[in-house]
């Protein structure tokens, strides 16, 4: 019984933070239907500037700040440089676009910095725990869920309450109708990437928090793993996208958790491939309705 | 047609001329000729493709004539071109932008590892290989074979489910696909070795075997691309919709090339095993797939030349940047220490080729297209007619064609003449019963069909008959319905209740592609072409399917584009052609399927008076022409009451009048619904009502 409570911990945390990748994910999708393949590159963006700033001797509070002002930028550079230009083209053109961004952020650090592993270390608090009964609940746990509770929070603030934010909402259902209303498209769109790089910034911080380090590769997996939450909940569907991200992170702890020692180096093979099933079984994503395309 | 009163005998008058004999004639005809245009065309794309590859061979044999590493590099260029070309099938056509084919490569490279590596080297790698298969040993081109083979049917396995997706879905699952395929072949140690290199497979591939396989893949591709089936699965990526409602079989199509495609990269991978010699799951992974996409975006994914030049481009690039990277001179096996140099310039290729060349560079031209071309416009330019792709045109070639024209001039004849003996009765009810009498000549109907979204009714138990030879409108507001009866009609949504039937038969629960094939065309409200085929092949899709499953009413696409008066921009790409060329295409895409119904959806619409008018005579010329029965939609009245011959006035989601146009321009019920008088405004004198002499 507290093995399960220890996994259902473990699951919550875990998928906290990828469903505050998937949320980014899912508000830029939901207004310009990219599929930003480079998602997860920022999480790599955040870690080398974090690395910098840790190199330089400033305290982790600093330099986590720092990162998450960083992966903003990114964010928003990434939108300047190369989804602008293509903002108007099919899917498919952003879709590579964007798997070409990836490419190209990954190998810079790569070839700019060093293809090794960077040291980037969390204060020790963070691994420190306590025990209520047999379960260990560590800083750790509750910073991310505590983050995550707040982030979301303040989305949802930001969407409600906020020209900008009503504005955001109403481009996810037609955007063109918004621009006729006199809001500039850019500065949704611009704001979408903002949000989305600073929920990245914000689990970067909390994954470096866990895994101490950064590689230039470290993006991709977390990038894939905020789309798979994504179209566990329906592409472009910003709830289902929160709760997919903790449906995939159950998933994953319940796996490695309980599968035979011999098959845990399946576990990301039975992921993806119940990610594939579903989608062949729904293509809309499990948590959004079949729509009609309209004719 | 005896029994078929009033309004069959016009129709008795207009489809004579079509009599089953002349059918028949013109059926065989027809087929004969298409079957002479079709070889031709492969012909010149296996011309095509043959000069591709003498290109090729010299660029690679001269590469490797210098020995060494020059040597290999032109066989990684060769198997490369090979994996590219083999994605280009899938992605290319399909417009679905496939991840998983590099897998492909990596599982038929296992598999012919596995079969041909010495029982030797087995014993110590993979001892306990399931199947006893550590102590199997093939020659390596038969274990080569017998890869491709059962790669080639695992995909089509998982090709049963990937090809009913499209789109971004069905990437995501490539993706996963991928993922997978890698978790497999590092994990499954006692078949695989795990994540370390497999070794001890016998090195055989050179560079007379790249190009043999190179040879193999060109063809494979361009005579794929330049046949039906290949024309086929490119409508799907245009346009799902109109595709499956021009009577193609999306799903099906797109697995076939989903099939073949994997083929084609199985031949690669089993290529690049017995060149390597080792091989590990990660060589056919992120790396090799950033490659190939980079090598099939740069070139311009929807051309088999555009692939082979991408490839070529992109090796001269990345040997290029690997001599700036200064790396060991092994290619392709493991990472050189400045390999992310390389994966720098392809992410920065691709980014560029998206912002400025989103089809690449050479978009879909081909080798053979640009050769033919050129000779074609000579030959043509001879005989051609002037045609200015013009509604004027398309109506003049209409009535041109046409056997005898009983009512040329659109003008005050159009509904006195038109109109058979209007149905005894007042106008509602008891008008159309009459012709349930003979259900032979009734060759739509709708019966009760209602249709509810999400507890919102669009359609009411709306019924409605159209017959062969009539051209029948359905009019009624903004959001009454119309276009909901014509997608329900056409099988892209399925109604919540009611019955339909075609001369009998059942639509109930067909597919759109089925209901299309069965002979019920038709037009969208906004235009729905294939953008990027010509205008020949949007309507040789449509042309095909009728020559396939009604050869008695198929004609070939050139005789569609004479009478339309296509024939100068029969080359042209549907998307450039202006606005209403456009909605004539799709007319004539639509009579190209040789429709015992044709749906028109709005065809008047953004087209001023004057079109219009032209419009009338050229939607008569077509009836006139195919015998066929057409309900079109509209919300101008002027235009409806001139063109068709028995009206059906929908409001709400329900059938509130039907009957002549006379009729119900005077019945009080359409007034209203017209002009709103149940919004409490007060309505003008019916200004808007035309009256009938002026139509």
């Amino acid at each position: 019984m507290t093995d399960f409570l220890q996994q259902v911990l473990n699951g919550i945390s875990l998928g906290s933070t990828y469903a505050l990748l998937a949320l980014g994910l899912a508000i830029v999708f939901s207004i310009i239907g990219l599929v930003n393949f480079a998602h997860g590159e920022l999480i790599t963006a955040c870690g080398y500037v974090m690395f910098a700033g840790y190199s330089v001797g400033l305290p982790w509070f600093v330099y986590a700040g720092i990162g998450i002002v960083g992966t903003v930028i990114t964010a928003l550079l990434m939108e300047r440089l190369a989804f602008r230009p293509v903002r108007d083209a099919s899917p498919l053109t952003m879709m590579l676009t964007s798997l070409g961004v990836s490419i190209m952020i990954a190998a810079a650090f790569e070839t700019f910095v060093s293809p090794r592993v960077k040291a980037v270390p969390a204060p020790d608090w963070i691994s420190s725990a306590v025990h209520i009964g047999g379960l260990r609940i560590q800083a750790e746990h509750i910073l991310t869920i505590g983050v995550t509770a707040v982030a979301v929070l303040l989305l949802l603030l930001l969407l409600k309450k906020t020209t900008i934010g009503v504005a955001m909402r109403a481009a996810a259902e037609d955007f063109n109708a918004v621009r006729l209303m006199g809001i500039k498209a850019n500065a949704v769109i611009v704001t979408a990437f903002a949000i989305s790089g600073f929920l990245a910034g914000l689990a970067a911080v909390l994954i470096l928090a866990r895994r101490s380090a950064v590689n230039p590769h470290m993006g991709i997996f977390l990038g894939i793993n905020a789309f798979v939450a994504n179209v566990i909940g329906g592409l472009g569907n910003l709830w289902g996208a929160l709760a997919g991200g903790f449906v995939l992170g159950f998933v994953e702890v319940a796996l490695r958790a309980w599968l035979p020692v011999n098959l845990s180096g399946f576990t990301t093979g039975f992921v993806f491939l119940f990610v594939a099933i579903a989608l062949v079984i729904r293509p809309g994503g499990l948590f959004s309705p079949k729509v009609a395309e309209r004719v | 047609m005896s029994g078929v009163p009033e309004q069959g005998e016009a129709l008795a008058g207009r489809g004579a001329a079509l009599g089953p004999a002349a059918g028949a004639a013109r059926a065989s005809a027809c087929a004969a000729e298409e079957r002479r245009v079709q070889r031709r065309e492969l012909l010149v794309a296996f011309g095509g493709s043959v000069g591709l590859f003498v290109i090729v061979a010299a660029i690679a044999l001269g590469y490797a004539a210098l020995g060494g590493s020059q040597e290999n590099t032109a066989i990684v260029l060769l198997m490369n071109m090979v994996l590219v070309i083999g994605l280009q099938i899938f992605s290319g056509n399909s417009g679905v932008l496939s991840l998983a084919h590099v897998s492909f490569a990596g599982i038929a490279a296992y598999i012919s590892a596995i079969l041909s590596a010495p029982t030797l080297v087995k014993g110590t790698t993979i001892p306990d290989a399931p199947f006893g298969l550590a102590g199997v040993e093939l020659p390596a081109p038969l274990a080569m074979i017998v890869a491709v083979v059962v790669t080639t049917l695992i995909a089509a396995v998982i090709g049963l489910a990937i090809a009913r997706l499209s789109g971004i879905s069905a990437t995501i699952v490539t993706l996963a696909l991928m993922l997978v395929v890698f978790a497999v072949l590092t994990n499954w140690k006692s078949l695989t070795g795990g994540a370390e290199a497999f070794y001890g497979i016998p090195v055989t591939t050179n560079v007379w075997w790249g190009l043999g396989a190179v040879f193999v893949a060109l063809v494979v591709a361009r005579l794929f691309k330049a046949s039906r089936l290949g024309l086929r699965v490119q409508s799907t990526r245009e346009d799902e919709v109109a595709a499956s409602s021009s009577g193609v079989q999306v799903v099906r199509s797109r697995f076939w090339s989903w099939v073949l495609s994997s083929a084609v990269c199985a031949m690669a991978g089993v290529l690049i095993a017995h060149f390597l010699g080792a091989i590990s799951p990660s060589g056919f992974y992120f790396t090799l797939l950033f490659l190939t996409l980079a090598m099939l975006v740069l070139g311009g994914e929807y051309g088999v030349t555009g692939a082979v030049v991408g490839t070529v481009l992109m090796t001269i690039v990345s040997e290029a940047t690997r001599y700036l990277g200064d790396g060991p001179v092994i290619f392709g096996v493991d990472i050189p220490p400045l390999a992310g140099l390389s994966q720098l310039v392809q992410g920065a290729i691709i980014i560029v080729v998206m912002i400025w060349r989103p089809f690449g560079l050479l978009g879909d031209r081909e080798l053979d297209g640009l050769l033919s071309r050129r000779l074609l416009r000579g030959a043509r330019s001879a005989g051609g007619r002037v045609a200015t792709a013009s509604m004027e045109t398309a109506a003049a070639g209409a009535t041109a064609t046409a056997e005898p024209a009983p009512e040329t001039p659109a003008g005050a004849t159009a509904t006195g003449e038109a109109v058979p003996e209007a149905p005894a009765g007042p106008g509602t009810a008891a008008a159309a019963p009459a012709a349930d009498a003979a259900p032979a000549a009734a060759a739509l109907t709708v019966r009760g069909a209602s249709m509810h979204f999400a507890g919102l009714a669009a359609l009411n138990d709306a019924s409605l008959e159209v017959h062969s030879g009539q051209v029948v409108g359905l009019i009624g507001p903004n959001g009454a319905g119309k276009t909901t009866l014509l997608n329900v009609i056409s099988g892209l949504y399925a109604p919540t209740a009611g019955e339909m039937t075609l001369n009998g038969v059942s639509l109930n629960g067909l597919r759109p592609y089925q209901i299309a094939r069965l002979g019920i065309a038709r037009t969208f409200q906004t235009t729905r072409l294939f953008r990027e085929l010509t205008v020949r092949q949007n309507l040789e899709v449509a042309a095909s399917v009728a020559r396939g499953h009604r050869p008695q009413a198929a004609r070939s696409a050139a005789e569609i584009l004479s009478q339309f008066g296509f024939e100068e921009i029969a080359d042209t790409k549907a998307g450039v052609l202006p606005y209403g060329v456009q909605r004539e295409v799709e007319v004539a895409r639509a009579v190209a399927l040789g429709p015992g119904i044709l749906l028109l959806d709005e065809p008047a619409a953004g087209l001023n008076d004057a079109e219009s008018m032209e419009l009338v005579s050229a939607v008569r010329g077509i009836r006139d022409r195919e015998g066929c029965g057409i309900l079109l939609i509209d919300h101008d009245l002027h235009f409806v009451m001139a063109l068709c011959e028995y009206i059906y006035v929908l409001d709400a989601g329900r059938i509130i009048c039907r009957g002549a146009p006379e009729e119900v321009q005077r019945d009080p019920l359409v007034v209203a619904a017209y002009l709103g008088t149940r919004g409490g405004e007060a309505p003008a004198t019916a200004p808007t009502m035309p009256a009938l002499g002026e139509a």
